[in-house]
C-alpha cells in the first residue's frame, strides 16, 4: 500500500486490518469478482477441474489457430461484438460485459499477435467500429503490413482520420 | 508416560522424508543482479525486482541453473529437457511479491538417489535415500517481529524486514519417503544430510553452512506399526541447524509420536520448530487446514529447456563423490578411519592430498598439516588455508628431512619461517643458517663437554641405565642449537659411554 489509497491506518490497527479496509474500499466490484474467481480456480481441489482443464482448452485453441493459419496468412474479425455501451449500463450483467471481449481473448489464449484498427462508424448508432487482424506467432510484421495497407486504403476513402467524423462525446450530438 | 527409544522402535517403524534447502553461492540473485554477499547492512542489496516494485520483471540467473543441474547430476537425477517456474502464492511480508517464484509440477531434476553408509549392530550398512526432485526457487527476506509474547507477526508491536536475502537462489532437494531404516532412522537422516553437504561442497555450488542457514533441513517423520503398510500422520520439523540436530530432531519426534499413539491420541499434521537447547520440538503452524499455495506457471519467465549437450558437458565435470574419493584415499594411504575423520574435520584433506601428489609420504604430509601447521594456525587464530604455506612448501620440507638435511626439529623452524613469510623452505634454510650438524667431530666435542658437565648422569649410562641417556642427548642437542640429528647423537653418545 505504498502506492495509492491507504485506509484505516490508525494507532493500534494491525497490518491485516489496514489491508482489509484498503482493499474493501479501493477495489471495485469487477476487480473483486476476478480476484475471487481466480483464487477459486487455482484452489486445491478445484485446480484440475478449472485451471487444469482451462490449460488444456487453451492448447486446443492454439492448435485451432495453427490449423487456420495453414489456410490463411492472417485472420480478421470485428474487434468487439457491439459498439460501445454507456458507462455503467451493463454493470449488473457481468457476463454481458465479458462477452464484449469474446473476439479478442482468443488471441491472448493462443499467444499470437492481434491488432485493432478503426474501420468505420456503425450505421445504427454512428459509433466507431474496430477491425481485428490476427497473425501467427512471431509473424507480427505480417500483421503490421496488412494493418498499414488497410489503414492507407481507409484513409484515402475517408479523406481524413475517422476521429474527425466520429460523434462528439459528453452528451453533445 | 515417558518411553525409551528402544520401546519406540520395538513397536513402530519410522518413515522419514527430508527436505533440504541450499542457498547457491552465485554472485547475484536468482532473478536480478543484486549482490548475494552475506551480512551486509539490511536492505542495501535490493532492487525493484526483488522488492517487487510495480512493473519490475525477473530474469533467470544462468549460473543458478547450471549449479542446479550439477546438483541434480551429482544426485543421480534425470535432468528434465523442459521445466518451468511457478508462482507459489502466499501472503506474508517476507516476500514482497506475495508469491515466491518456485517450481511446481515441472521441476528441473527428478528421480535421483544418494547412498549413505552408517554403522549398525551388524557392521557398516548402506541405505539408499531416493531423491524425488530438485527444484529452483528464491529465498525469502528475513523478518523480525518486535514486541509481543511469541515473536510472531500476530501481536507484534512492529516488524523489521531485511530483503537482502529475498531472491537469493535457493535449491530444494526433496527425498521420497525413506522406509526400512528402523531404529537407524536418526542416523540415516544425519548421514544423508552429511553426505549431501559433502557432495554440494565438492561441487562448489554452495557454502553449505548450516549455522548460517545456507543449508537448511526440514525433517518429516511419521510412525507406523511394524508390519503395517498404512502410513501414519507426519510432522515436519524445521529450524534444524546442525547435523547433530538432524539426528536429535528425528529421534525426538519418533518418541513424541509414539507417546501420542500409545495414549490413543492423534498425531497432528503440523510444522514444528526444533529447539537446540532442549532437543525437543515445539508446535509451529498447523497444516490441518491445508495451505493452499494456488500454484500456477510463472508468466514472466520463459521455460527452462537446457540443451542436452550442455547437460552432458556439465556431467563430465562432476567430481568423484566425496565419500568414494575419501575411501579411495584412505586405502591408498593406509590410514585408520579416525585419522581420515580428523583430516576432514580440520578441513585439510584436500591440502594433504595435494602435498602427497607432490611426492610427500602420506603419513608425513598428514602429520605436518594436522600437527604443527594446525597448531600454528590455531596460535594465530586463522584458518590453515589462510597461512602462507603451500603443499609445495610442505612437500619440499618433507624431502629435506628425508635427505637428512633437516631434522624434525629443524624442519619445524623452517615451517615457522615459511609461515612468517620468510620465503620458500630453501630460502628459510639459507637465511636462518639452518643446517644439520653432520660433522661427527663437532658432535663428539659437544658430547664430551656434556658428559663432563653431567658426570653423574654419564656414569649411570655407563653402568647400563639407558633411560638416563635422554637428558644427555637433550643437552647435546641444546649445545648444537638443535641442528644435530638426534639419532646420530644417541648412537655416538652410547658408543662414547661404552654402550
Amino acid at each position: 500500500m505504498r502506492y495509492g489509497l491507504r485506509v484505516g491506518d490508525v494507532d493500534g490497527a494491525s497490518a491485516e486490518s489496514v489491508m482489509n479496509l484498503t482493499r474493501e474500499v479501493g477495489f471495485g466490484k469487477e476487480v473483486k469478482r476476478r480476484i475471487i474467481l481466480g483464487t477459486y480456480a487455482l484452489s486445491s481441489g478445484y485446480y484440475d477441474a478449472y485451471y487444469g482443464s482451462a490449460q488444456k482448452v487453451r492448447t486446443l485453441i492454439t492448435q485451432d489457430f495453427t490449423n487456420a493459419f495453414t489456410k490463411a496468412d492472417v485472420l480478421v474479425s470485428p474487434t468487439c461484438p457491439t459498439t460501445a455501451f454507456k458507462i455503467g449500463e451493463k454493470a449488473n450483467d457481468p457476463l454481458a460485459m465479458y462477452l464484449n471481449d469474446i473476439a479478442t481473448i482468443p488471441v491472448n489464449m493462443a499467444g499470437i499477435g492481434g491488432m485493432s484498427l478503426p474501420s468505420g462508424l456503425a450505421d445504427e448508432d454512428g459509433l466507431p467500429v474496430g477491425f481485428q487482424i490476427m497473425s501467427p506467432v512471431m509473424k507480427d510484421e505480417r500483421m503490421y503490413s496488412v494493418g498499414a495497407a488497410l489503414e492507407a486504403a481507409l484513409l484515402s476513402k475517408w479523406g481524413a482520420p475517422l476521429l474527425d467524423k466520429a460523434p462528439i462525446m459528453g452528451g453533445a450530438k | 508416560m515417558s518411553l525409551t527409544y528402544d520401546d519406540v522402535v520395538a513397536k513402530y517403524e519410522p518413515v522419514l522424508g527430508l527436505e533440504v534447502h541450499v542457498e547457491l553461492n552465485t554472485n547475484s540473485k536468482m532473478f536480478c543482479g543484486c549482490s548475494t554477499i552475506f551480512g551486509a547492512e539490511p536492505n542495501t542489496q535490493t532492487c525493484p525486482v526483488c522488492l517487487a516494485l510495480p512493473g519490475a520483471l525477473p530474469t533467470v540467473n544462468e549460473k543458478a541453473i547450471e549449479s542446479t543441474i550439477k546438483i541434480g547430476l551429482a544426485l543421480n537425477c534425470s535432468i528434465a529437457p523442459f521445466s518451468r517456474f511457478a508462482r507459489k502464492n502466499y501472503f506474508y511480508p517476507d516476500m514482497p511479491k506475495n508469491f515466491q517464484i518456485s517450481q511446481y509440477d515441472e521441476p528441473i531434476c527428478v528421480n535421483g538417489y544418494v547412498d549413505v553408509e552408517i554403522e549398525t549392530d551388524e557392521g557398516t550398512k548402506q541405505f539408499r535415500v531416493e531423491v524425488e526432485r530438485v527444484h529452483m526457487e528464491e529465498d525469502t527476506g528475513k523478518s523480525l517481529h518486535v514486541g509481543g509474547a511469541t515473536g510472531r507477526i500476530h501481536g507484534a508491536d512492529y516488524s523489521l524486514l531485511d530483503y537482502n536475502r529475498a531472491g537469493i537462489p535457493l535449491v530444494e532437494i526433496v527425498t521420497k519417503i525413506v522406509p526400512g531404516t528402523g531404529k537407524y532412522a536418526p542416523e540415516v537422516a544425519k548421514a544423508y544430510v552429511s553426505e549431501l553437504r559433502d557432495i554440494l561442497r565438492g561441487l562448489g555450488v554452495s557454502d553449505v553452512k548450516m549455522e548460517q542457514g545456507s543449508l537448511r533441513c526440514d525433517a518429516n517423520v511419521s510412525l507406523r506399526l511394524i508390519g503395517s503398510d498404512v502410513l501414519g500422520t507426519r510432522s515436519e520439523t524445521k529450524n534444524v541447524n546442525s547435523l547433530r540436530s538432524v539426528e536429535r530432531a528425528v529421534r525426538g519426534e519418533m518418541i513424541r509420536h509414539a507417546e501420542l499413539l500409545n495414549e490413543g491420541e492423534r498425531v497432528v499434521q503440523e510444522t514444528r520448530h526444533f529447539q537446540e537447547d532442549t532437543g525437543l520440538t515445539r508446535s509451529g503452524r498447523s497444516k490441518e487446514q491445508a495451505e493452499d499455495y494456488r500454484y500456477f506457471p510463472e508468466p514472466d519467465l520463459v521455460p527452462v529447456a537446457p540443451d542436452a549437450a550442455w547437460v552432458e558437458e556439465l556431467r563430465a565435470g562432476i567430481p568423484e563423490r566425496p565419500s568414494l574419493h575419501r575411501k579411495r584415499l584412505q586405502e591408498a594411504w593406509n590410514v585408520p578411519a579416525k585419522e581420515m575423520e580428523a583430516m576432514i574435520n580440520a578441513d585439510v584433506l584436500g591440502i594433504v592430498e595435494a602435498t602427497v601428489a607432490l611426492g610427500a609420504d602420506p603419513t608425513k604430509a598428514r602429520s605436518w598439516w594436522l600437527g604443527e601447521i594446525s597448531r600454528l594456525a590455531n596460535e594465530r587464530d586463522t584458518a590453515i588455508a589462510d597461512l602462507s604455506i603451500t603443499p609445495t612448501d610442505v612437500a619440499a620440507i618433507v624431502a629435506l628431512v628425508e635427505k637428512g638435511e633437516l631434522t624434525d626439529k629443524l624442519a619445524r623452524q623452517v615451517v615457522e619461517g615459511v609461515i612468517a613469510g620468510e620465503g620458500t623452505p630453501a630460502e628459510v634454510v639459507s637465511k636462518r643458517g639452518i643446517k644439520v650438524v653432520n660433522d661427527d667431530g663437532a658432535l663428539m666435542a659437544a658430547i664430551e663437554k656434556v658428559c663432563a658437565e653431567q658426570a653423574e648422569t654419564a656414569e649411570k649410562v655407563r653402568n647400563g641405565h639407558l633411560p638416563a641417556a635422554g637428558a644427555l642427548i637433550g643437552a647435546v642437542m641444546k649445545e648444537t642449537k638443535g641442528q644435530a640429528d638426534a639419532a646420530r647423537v644417541r648412537e655416538l653418545l652410547l658408543g662414547h659411554l661404552g654402550q
